[in-house]
């Protein structure tokens, strides 16, 4: 197992399935230059040739809509969306049509369908480069939504996007594409969607974090232990579709959750997840479900506005205080 | 501020006066190219977007030093022109030019740029007394531009007018041709757009990227008055945006004036590698050479 950055994960994973399927293209701004904006089309070019991997006009909308007519017509596009935040020119053929199509086809249509996207805090880019949308996107029926934390999650969940015949928005965290970590060399190594990942057992409360939230979820649970509080962490990895299951199981264990993330607070997936743990696991709730993520708020420029809208360990540490009602001591 | 040498000595060769003549303008371009240079090696982040900074530094010029109308003492003073950097990660060239006009002490350019809780960001922002709209999200620009001229012709205010200055990879937004047919279908002789033509986008050319030609043609088509000039030629500059300010020239026409430049112009290492130079740092060495360049 070779240890790799998470961006070269995502570059190899579609790679291999290009290499595996000649329909599987990758199109997004400046992907035939220098790898894209954080490098995860590197070398590409070289191996598969503009008529696989090309570059687009500073047009969302057309090449958001050019994937959905290369999909619907036997192709397998990885289109890549520089930042998140320019989805939003896109929406119409992201919303109206490339989610719906499948349905209002009465399914006689597929849609195999990899919209990349990067997005995320960290960098101060501020308001319109910073934001974090998988809430947004898990709402609209038709789309699965794909956040992984890990170079081999990135690796393994990228390849299962790309053989998945339903669209899905595959949200990349810019502040993890450095992070190395290690990652399987089998070219048939994937990861199936809808299956969470038990990063740490533990028997007091339950943490559920995904994405650039996991890496503060963990350093919350070393700091509990120290104070005898065993934290169990789980990614889902997955938001659409969500193993609930394994949220479920872990709460009946616990008694308590913690949800993190890094979307804003006010009808966030953390909310729909406290409802389906309340609603499954009510009796064997000890407190309610609590949760730590950025305020309502466009996310500031400066940096140390940035880092106190951003959950980290301690708000973490204080939440899983309060579901033991111990929340005085927190630190 | 990242740069770690210090700034050379820069005279300044241009202050306000109303209505510069062309020579003028000239010195007032070569100040805002130094000035642009001088922010980029002390942006707090160590860069800026220079190359198309560079390349619209005559437009710059010319749009503050002869045709914008302005009151720095009351930003929002009713009567004055309004100008929307559609391209609003050049926000370093706009500093520079409102600095020359006595928005903000000159002195700042070269501590507040890209540094935390100061005030000059990297892309422009309406928390400095003067910019008109935030931007930076590409091809918004113009459609702003269309409000702005549609609320002066609703407010019967003949003698205002409303400026975009827009980059050519804007021109790739379906955003930018709505805003277009918009312009047309409201009528909007009040508008002016300048398009910073230097054929470039981030990593390629506009010919391999998203070719944009025939660009005249496809304003025309939109109902648009077309102006082409050399974009580095301050009198052609100068002539059109005269021109343009005409209500008889092309009655109830938006206008447009296509400018021909060259990205990262007047700096030749810049300019012969332009791909590279969308967005650039400059440490010492490399700022002193694009000085001496620049004939310090």
């Amino acid at each position: 197992m070779a240890k790799i950055k998470y961006a070269t994960a995502i570059r190899d994973a579609m790679a291999e399935e290009m290499r595996r399927d000649p329909r599987v293209f990758v199109m997004g701004e400046d992907v035939e230059r220098f790898g894209g904006v954080f490098g995860c089309t590197l070398d590409l070019p070289e191996e598969f040739g503009p008529d696989r991997i090309r570059s687009t006009p500073i047009s969302e909308a057309a090449f958001v809509g050019a994937g959905l007519g290369m999909a619907i017509t036997g192709a397998r596009p990885i289109v890549e969306l520089q930042y998140v935040d320019f989805i939003m020119c896109a929406m119409d053929q992201l919303v109206n049509q490339t989610a719906k199509i499948h349905y209002m086809s009465n399914g006689k249509m597929t849609v195999p369908y990899t919209l990349r996207v990067q997005q995320g805090c960290g960098r101060g880019n501020g308001a319109q480069h910073a934001q974090n949308f998988e809430s947004l996107f898990a709402n609209i029926p038709g789309l699965k939504v794909v956040c992984p934390a890990t170079p081999a999650d990135a690796k393994g969940l990228l390849k299962t996007a790309i053989r998945d015949n339903n669209p899905v928005v595959f949200c990349e965290h810019k502040m993890l594409y450095a992070t190395r970590g290690e990652v399987p060399d089998d070219p048939d190594f994937t990861i199936p969607f809808g299956k969470a990942a038990l990063l740490r057992e533990g028997k007091d409360a339950t943490i559920i974090a995904t994405a650039y939230m996991v890496a503060p979820a963990l350093e919350a649970a070393d700091r509990l232990a120290k104070e005898g509080i065993s934290a169990e962490v789980i990614d889902p990895r997955t938001i659409v579709p969500l193993d609930e299951d394994a949220l479920v199981r872990s709460v009946e264990k616990t008694g308590r959750a913690v949800i993190v993330h890094e979307t804003n607070e006010f009808c966030g997936f953390g909310a729909e997840l406290a409802f389906r743990i309340q609603g499954r696991a009510f009796k064997y709730l000890d407190a309610p479900v609590e949760r730590v993520t950025t305020a309502q708020i466009p996310m500031p420029y400066a940096r140390n506005l940035e880092k106190a809208n951003v959950p980290d360990a301690a708000r973490i540490v204080r939440a899983v205080m309060k579901t033991l009602y111990r929340d005085k001591e927190g630190s | 501020m990242v740069g770690t040498g210090s700034l050379v000595d820069v005279p300044v060769i241009s202050r306000y006066k109303e209505r510069l003549s062309d020579a003028e303008l000239m010195d007032f371009a070569l100040q805002l190219r130094r000035d642009i240079i001088g922010l980029t090696f002390c942006s707090g982040t160590g860069s800026s977007h220079v190359g198309g900074e560079l390349s619209a530094a005559e437009i710059m010029a010319v749009l503050y030093g002869h045709a914008l109308n302005l009151c720095p003492e009351e930003p929002e003073w009713a009567e004055r022109d309004v100008l929307v950097l559609g391209k609003g990660h050049c926000a370093a060239l706009l500093y520079a030019a409102m600095a020359w006009r006595g928005f903000f002490e000159r002195g700042r350019l070269f501590t507040d740029f890209n540094v935390a809780g100061k005030l000059l960001q990297e892309h422009c922002n309406m928390e400095l007394p003067g910019v008109e709209a935030p931007t930076g999200s590409l091809g918004m620009g113009l459609s702003n531009a269309c409000g702005y001229a549609w609320c002066m012709k609703h407010d019967a205010q003949p003698n205002r007018r409303a400026y975009a200055l827009i980059g050519d990879g804007e021109c790739t937004e379906g955003q930018t041709w709505e805003g277009a047919a918009l312009g047309a279908q409201l009528g909007l002789d009040n508008l002016i757009c300048i398009v910073d033509y230097n054929k470039y986008i981030i990593s390629s050319t506009t010919y391999e990227v998203c070719d944009l030609e025939p660009f005249e043609e496809r304003w025309k088509a939109f109902r648009w008055h077309v102006e082409r000039v050399d974009g580095h030629d301050v009198r052609a500059l100068r002539e059109a945006l005269d021109r343009c300010r005409e209500p008889s020239l092309a009655p109830g026409c938006p206008r447009v004036i296509l400018c021909d430049t060259r990205k990262g112009a007047g700096i030749s290492f810049m300019e012969e590698d332009a791909v590279h130079w969308h967005a650039g740092h400059l440490d010492e060495e490399l700022y002193k050479k694009c000085m001496k360049e620049l004939g310090l």
